[in-house]
């Protein structure tokens, strides 16, 4: 799934994991 | 047994990485390989992986589920890795790697090169082209002179501080997406050169 920091970065994580990654990023809606 | 002074061992002149030296972490007495000191982190692709086509942020080593190391002191690092990429898009252009991807640790103090070859065949000598980036986690555009070949071979190098402890995910944005390949034999270290706030090591004056 792809996510957004509040920069506008986009990261694509497989297995979001709070332990892992950042906590500010936002799902990105599919197609967007 | 008798306590040795360590000036009193006899030094050994076969060394192969195997060897377990003492250290002290917290307050406990533990023992590491010698590679591993030396070495410090380490993870290598030991089977090919292939990206998601994507221009975001991604990991790039799947050898553990999230690619991701965590770091536990504040200090200063310095990090080298070898990435070759295949099934690139045939669009010029190629990516930029990335110190942390979504990892939680802040950084600064950056500074790393890149250099490389964007070509279809890599194997095939040719001049090397790559940026530099100062004081950001991520370059800015294509890390490797830019070219319509579909694979990349780069070696990046740099240092950075660790600010505030977390994970660091080394990760890769295509210039345009496609379900690229990081090749097997591709890896990445990252060692601790200083504690916090420690900016020499060594008898300078």
């Amino acid at each position: 799934m792809e996510y957004m920091d509040p920069e506008g970065n986009r990261y694509w994580i497989e297995n979001y994991d709070p332990e892992v990654h950042r906590s500010d990023l936002v799902p990105v809606p599919t197609g967007e | 047994m008798a306590s040795t002074k360590i000036s009193a061992l006899t030094a050994s002149t076969s060394l192969d990485g195997t060897e377990i030296v003492p250290l002290s972490a917290g307050g406990a007495n533990e023992g590491a390989p010698v590679s591993q000191v030396h070495a410090g982190a380490l993870i290598y692709l030991n089977a090919d992986y292939t990206l998601t086509s994507s221009t975001a942020q991604q990991k790039l080593f799947n050898t553990t589920t999230n690619g991701a190391l965590t770091i536990s002191n504040t200090g200063l690092y310095e990090f080298e890795a070898q990435i070759y990429l295949t099934t690139m898009s045939t669009t010029s252009g190629n990516g930029v790697f990335s110190l942390i991807g979504a990892g939680t640790a802040t950084l600064a103090g950056q500074l790393m090169g890149a250099v490389g070859i964007d070509a279809t065949t890599p194997a095939t000598a040719a001049a090397q082209g790559g940026a530099f980036i100062q004081a950001a986690s991520v370059f800015t555009t294509n890390m490797v002179t830019a070219g319509t070949g579909t694979a990349m071979g780069v070696t990046i190098k740099g240092v950075f501080k660790v600010t505030a402890t977390g994970t660091i995910i080394p990760s890769i944005a295509l210039t345009t997406a496609n379900a690229a390949v990081v090749k097997a034999g591709s890896w990445y270290r990252c060692k601790m050169l200083a504690p916090a706030s420690t900016y020499s090591v060594g008898a300078w004056s």
